[in-house]
């Protein structure tokens, strides 16, 4: 029972990290672009001192994945009440179309994966073959196309790999010190990966439809999340302006910050299941299961950690462009608990504890413009991320009167493009977003609307 | 094999199973019978041969009591030549057996005939005889519940032979079954 909180924590924080709601549906519709700009100041501490010049989201994002779980196919509840209908071959549950739009709480998805992908026109229902023989297993659909066994969400960074450096926060309260000096508290959860994996023997037998012998097959299954409570003390400031020849002069911003965080909880785990094939290539063994699982919350462990940030800005003429670097020094450290489960099912809890590279840098590279034109107005840029994987997008926002229009291009993991629209009146913004991923396992683009609103009094 | 199936079920369900999903296992079960098990040359004779010759209990096809089986088909093919000086005449049927039946022909411990079929091949001729057998609730209702309900099934071609010279050779052999996991949400 000692379990259950670090249980509904998780699940909690799980919850909301896919809601997606630390990225503002502004951003979506450009494709997944950060302008420079004050709101940026986490990605790049001399933005704290930068006017804003491009806007900024200031809505708040609606989980509105919420009404997307309402649909018959996507909703598991129906187990409890409508028993029948849950496993009715017609209109029935579909777990991928549940995990999908469960996995986007943040967009309502217009068409969610679904295993109607596999559906074989000549039977009229999803089908999926497994086909065993004396040469090995081929797990196919009913063209006799391999499926994918992936399944991936969010991108891990757990402490091991990227140090202190914390996920970005789902909120941050910011108060000014004066003379340059800044603070801001917020709180973050993320970090969260989860995948489903073969391993590489089994990748390869899948597509060769071989078992080779004496040789171990896994499914692996790997997830890890991170939150608490940040500290943050900046400092940003203008340099006197640098003339530019035939341009004019620009303004330096240059900023440094500091962030201490105090962790929230903490965790990674990873299971494997394996089945080993005999001398002759059989696997007529039975499977054998091996999981790991490290966990820390306050009162069953402590996590803490400090950093240090620093970036530099430009800005001339309409025309900005920041570098900003996380995590230049970084010390991250977690103690709690670990649960390891061998394959002959034996279990060991002992304490543990988890930290990470002192030196993990993360990099972010921005630029835009703005730009007035016969009617209304342009604002435009691109950005260059990288903290373990490589980030771009490029896209811009039309602005007319209280009227905005957006698009953009991304690659986060895969391409993504965004679509727009927003307006900014008196008291009162709306923004909605068109947006896409990839769909899990079936491929395919899935579209989904995101929204958000906005009071000022 | 029932573990590699339990191992590839968790894939399954992971590869997105919803409730009209089908699941179609497919067994190749003349590429699990050595090659010297699946043919059989003679002389003169009148007797019945039983493929795969290794005994008679024919082969055993692991899968496990799954009642989420909706239907089946056992498919394959019989290839016949008749190095005889008369006709080759005789019948070929599918049979089936519970696990522990160790005699498949015999009609005792629960064994049964599906699709029995007649062929007369002249002197000289090679024929292949096609083996397709439809296993839902009203078409071989017999095997169905016997796939449904046992933990593994046996399966052998008996062929009745009446020849003055031959060979026999079982060239394909497949049982598929097609699962509907929601069924077991009752």
């Amino acid at each position: 029972m000692k379990r259950l909180p670090m249980i509904a924590g998780s699940v909690a924080l799980f919850v909301l990290s896919t809601a997606g709601l630390a990225q503002g549906v502004r951003s979506l519709g450009m494709g997944g672009l950060v302008l420079p700009g004050p709101a940026a100041s986490y990605l790049n501490p001399a933005y704290a001192a930068f006017p804003s010049l491009y806007g900024s989201d200031q809505g708040l994002r609606l989980p509105i994945g919420l009404l997307g779980l309402l649909r018959g196919e996507a909703n598991p509840l129906r187990f409890f009440y409508d028993r029948a209908g849950f496993a009715s071959p017609n209109g029935g549950f579909d777990a991928l179309t549940f995990y999908d739009q469960f996995t986007h709480l943040g967009e309502f998805l217009i068409n969610p994966a679904s295993s109607n992908a596999f559906v074989n026109p000549a039977t009229g229902y999803p089908e999926i073959n497994l086909e065993y023989s004396a040469s090995g297993v081929q797990l196919t659909d009913y063209l006799g196309r391999p499926i994918n066994l992936s399944l991936s969400l969010g991108q891990p960074t757990g402490v091991r790999s990227s140090g202190a450096l914390t996920p970005a926060p789902l909120f941050s309260i910011p108060f000014g010190l004066g003379g340059g000096f800044y603070g801001d508290v917020g709180l973050f959860a993320g970090g969260f990966g989860l995948g489903v994996a073969p391993d590489a023997n089994l990748r390869r037998a899948i597509a060769s439809g071989r078992l080779d012998p004496d040789t171990d097959y896994a499914l692996t299954g790997s997830a890890s999340g991170q939150a608490g409570i940040s500290l943050g003390f900046g400092f940003a400031t203008a340099l006197p302006s640098l003339p530019i020849p035939e341009f004019g002069t620009a303004n330096i911003y240059v900023g440094a910050r500091g962030e201490a965080f105090y962790g929230l909880g903490y965790f990674e785990g990873s299971g494997r299941a394996i089945f080993r094939t005999d001398g002759s290539g059989l696997p007529n063994q039975a499977p054998q299961f091996e999981s790991t699982l490290f966990y820390s919350y306050p009162g069953a462990g402590f996590g803490f950690g400090i950093r240090a940030d620093g970036g530099v800005a430009l800005e001339s003429q309409g025309i900005a462009a920041g570098l900003g670097v996380r995590n230049l020094l970084g010390l991250a450290s977690w103690s709690g608990t670990q649960i390891a489960v061998a394959r002959d099912g034996t279990s060991t809890t002992s304490s543990s504890s988890r930290g990470g590279p002192v030196f993990a840098p993360a990099f972010f590279l921005n630029a835009a413009a703005r730009q007035a034109l016969e009617v209304g107005e342009v604002v435009y840029g691109a950005d260059l991320g990288y903290d373990g994987r490589f980030t771009t997008h490029i896209g811009g926002e039309y602005i007319l009167g209280p009227g905005r229009v957006r698009a953009g291009l991304g690659w986060e993991d895969g391409l993504k493009f965004g679509l727009g629209a927003g307006f900014s009146g008196a008291g009162f913004l709306a923004d909605a977003a068109l947006t896409t991923h990839q769909a899990p396992i079936v491929g395919g683009t899935v579209f989904g609307i995101a929204l958000s609103i906005g009071f000022s009094f | 094999m029932k573990k590699l199936l339990a191992i590839s079920l968790v894939a399954l369900v992971l590869a997105g199973c919803s409730a009209a999903t089908r699941y179609n296992v497919a067994v190749n079960i003349a590429s699990l019978i050595p090659e010297a098990q699946r043919s059989q040359s003679f002389g003169s004779t009148t007797q019945n041969l039983v493929f795969p010759t290794s005994g008679s209990g024919g082969f055993l096809v692991p899968l496990p009591a799954l009642e989420i089986v909706e239907g089946g088909r056992i498919s394959g093919t019989v290839r016949l030549t008749n190095t005889g000086n008369t006709n080759f005449t005789g019948s070929y049927a599918v049979r089936m057996a519970p696990p522990g039946d160790t005699d498949i022909s015999d009609n005792q411990g629960g064994d049964f005939s599906l699709d029995a079929t007649s062929f007369d091949l002249a002197p000289g001729a090679t024929q292949d005889l096609p083996i397709n057998i439809q296993i839902s609730p009203t078409v071989n209702a017999n095997a169905l519940q016997l796939i449904q309900r046992q933990n593994g099934f046996r399966m052998a071609l008996r062929i009745n032979v009446n020849s003055t010279g031959g060979s026999v050779t079982l060239s394909a052999a497949r049982v598929s079954v097609t699962a509907r996991p929601f069924a077991a949400i009752k």
